[in-house]
């Protein structure tokens, strides 16, 4: 639930709650608390436990482990110095009020994304899109088409633009106006060329401070889907805070993201699964969102598919959804790009795990780790879609086996970082179709991942 | 100095640094002064070593940036309270391999690799003054001056920032500061080839990488 009351409740706690300088924030108050929750519920996931576990009791005790963290280390924002903390009682009380399914984007496009819990048969939401990669001009409304076009995609999410009519653009400066407004020209002509004008968008991506947001979410729409980042770790400031006023003002839906860093405040594997149910709750508290997503990410390879994270996902995904509610995303991001089997090995592995473990929805994928200009395409959300229907009536324990097999088709290509190809040398960018260079490649690893039991013919559809 | 002196100390520093205690590497740099041994020969013989160590941990992801952070706290007490007073001129040639302004960039407030690099080169024996985030071009080069900086390390993990990264360059060519400070860059959206165009010194493309490439930039390695 939200409304304005719980806005100036949470803006009141930001002003008046313990100040604390933002290095004990990161450096003890952070890892101390984490420290203990581990011991304090035996929160123990080794190097050679399975990816895809289905260990309840494990789930369950990550999930206390996650509601303590929030409680006791609560939500810094930057720009008063002080700590808005929620007890224990008023956090279970949000998370009990949050809602459990949103309608995104307009008539007759709009698309209903509930909540899931592990094992659950009913697809997940797939929101495709280069989630922030740059883009050039020229190449971004055949691009987003690229995704807007594929029927098993349910919302578009959008790239940034590498510049804005021909300049390199500032964020925090009146050129995130210009990129707001452009954006949304060309995401719309995008999905209006796909057939489906009211699909819903994943927006504004070209908005670092507030200015593009509030300049051009009314552009968009109340119905999208717009994005305010946390901080990592569990900080905001007044910007982020000024886009959930606007957001909570104009009636619009708003997703919350962060993502947590392998091996950096939060720690290894158990820190992070904590952090994942910690920060998805604390998010909530502090934004009153209707989506999440915490996607960890690797501190020398910038992705979420290396076996180490996937191991702390599993569970941590699986703590939130069969405990609460609420709507929980991941956002895949591999190091491969577009035009290499690697990432459509990386995508398969993340999106079996985090399917069977009952996430809302998937975003993505972030190809080439976000990082290459161009180096992305529909086709690889396509993929990401199959594997995500494929593995529903999957059992947690059959996910393992096949992940654990995709796995090793990867893992020693991470650090080699193939960012593939770009938009142009792998599709037609007229008529924006795949080119047969990499429709091979896509055909060639589907069949090669049938061999592991994965179902690419039993595609549900609701 | 005596061997056996030599694994005393290190194996008394381990457990400082891996615990986190400040004191008890204090009273370990204390008892290796009071031995007669130099500062210099204490942070090249007995430091260094055991930081080259931690640094591969983190580097394989056997520790993480608590960890990283406790033992930097504990090389920081050292040096602050114990070596550095009782420093000569040509120690301090020996125990520090250089100053780095480190900040990210104007209107972007990511700050997890910026202090990871913050940390790996504080192991390695850089001091370094953290300008923390949002960081304006001024700040940077006011920092650089009135520190006496060798390098300037700047951060950007936005497209939509990296152009602050530019200014900061062509500000220290404007100020005819560019002979005084190396520039070096990174953050995911910042590329060896943006490096190049944007004529910085260096590009770290990791926290590792990084400080590879600041020990090169003050000389300290090929």
């Amino acid at each position: 639930m939200r409304n304005s009351t719980r806005l100036l409740d949470i803006l009141k706690r930001m002003e008046e709650g313990l100040a604390i300088e933002e290095e004990t924030f990161d450096l003890e108050r952070i890892p101390e608390t984490i420290n203990e929750l581990i011991k304090e519920y035996d929160i123990y996931i080794p190097e050679d436990s399975p990816i895809v576990t289905d260990n309840d009791a494990l789930a369950d005790r990550l999930f206390q482990a996650g509601v303590d963290m929030a409680e006791r280390i609560g939500v810094l924002n930057l720009d008063t110095g002080r700590i808005a903390t929620w007890s224990q009682k008023e956090i279970l009380g949000a998370i009990h009020l949050a809602p459990a399914r949103v309608t995104i984007g307009e008539f007759p496009d709009q698309h209903l994304e509930y909540h899931r819990e592990p094992e659950d048969t009913r697809p997940p939401t797939i929101k495709g899109g280069p989630v922030g990669t740059p883009l050039t001009e020229d190449l971004y409304r055949p691009i987003q088409q690229s995704y807007a076009q594929e029927p098993f995609i349910d919302l578009m999410i959008n790239g940034t633009l590498e510049t804005t009519y021909g300049y390199k653009a500032r964020s925090r400066s009146p050129w995130e106006v210009l990129l707001g407004w452009q954006e949304k020209e060309l995401s719309k002509a995008a999905t209006q060329r796909a057939g489906r004008p009211g699909m819903g968008i994943g927006c504004v991506e070209n908005s670092v401070s507030e200015i593009g947001e509030l300049s051009a979410s009314e552009e968009f729409g109340p119905r999208h889907w717009h994005h305010v980042a946390m901080i990592s770790e569990f900080k905001t400031n007044y910007g982020l805070m000024t886009k959930v006023a606007h957001l909570v003002k104009t009636g619009s839906i708003i997703h919350s993201f962060y993502n947590t860093v392998y091996g950096g405040m939060a720690g290894g594997r158990e820190g992070m699964a904590i952090a994942i149910v910690g920060g998805t709750i604390l998010m909530q508290m502090a934004y009153m969102t209707q989506t999440h997503s915490i996607s960890p990410t690797h501190p020398f390879f910038g992705n979420t598919t290396t076996p180490d994270i996937l191991r702390a996902v599993a569970p941590a995904q699986q703590a939130l959804n069969r405990n609460t509610h609420l709507m929980t995303d991941v956002v895949i991001t591999p190091v491969g790009g577009p035009g290499t089997k690697t990432i459509l090995y990386e995508v398969a592995a993340q999106a079996i795990t985090v399917t069977v473990s009952g996430v809302s929805g998937l975003i993505g994928p972030r190809s080439g780790a976000g990082t290459e200009t161009n180096h992305v395409s529909g086709l690889e959300a396509r993929f990401m879609a199959e594997c995500a229907h494929a593995s529903l009536g999957m059992s947690r324990r059959e996910a393992n086996d096949i992940v654990g097999q995709i796995v090793e088709l990867y893992r020693d290509d991470l650090d080699q970082r193939p960012a593939g190809k770009t938009f142009s040398e792998i599709y037609d960018v007229e008529t924006v179709r795949p080119k047969d260079n990499w429709l091979e490649i896509y055909e060639g690893v589907k069949e090669e991942l049938a061999e592991f039991g994965l179902n690419f013919g039993c595609i549900k559809k609701l | 100095m005596d061997s056996e002196l030599k694994k005393n100390l290190s194996q008394q520093l381990e457990s400082a640094l891996t615990s986190g205690n400040k004191e008890t590497g204090k009273k370990i740099a204390k008892r290796a002064l009071d031995r007669g041994i130099s500062p210099s020969e204490f942070f090249i013989s007995i430091v260094q070593p055991q930081l080259h160590e931690i640094g591969e941990k983190f580097e394989r992801l056997e520790i993480f940036l608590p960890a990283l952070m406790k033992s930097a706290n504990v090389v920081l007490a050292m040096q602050e309270q114990v070596l550095e007073p009782a420093l000569t001129a040509r120690d301090e040639e020996h125990t520090e391999l250089g100053t780095v302004i480190l900040g990210t960039v104007q209107s972007d407030i990511h700050d997890i690799g910026k202090n990871m690099v913050k940390l790996m080169l504080r192991v390695n024996g850089f001091n370094v003054i953290d300008l923390g985030t949002d960081t304006k071009v001024t700040d940077f080069i006011k920092a650089a001056e009135i520190k006496q900086a060798d390098i300037i390390g700047a951060s950007s993990l936005l497209t939509t920032s990296l152009p602050y990264i530019e200014d900061l360059i062509t500000r220290t060519h404007e100020l005819g500061l560019d002979s005084e400070y190396k520039i070096i860059i990174g953050g995911a959206p910042v590329s060896e080839t943006f490096a190049a165009d944007v004529g910085a010194d260096a590009y770290g493309s990791d926290a590792i990488h990084g400080v590879k490439m600041c020990r090169q930039l003050v000389g300290k390695e090929e």
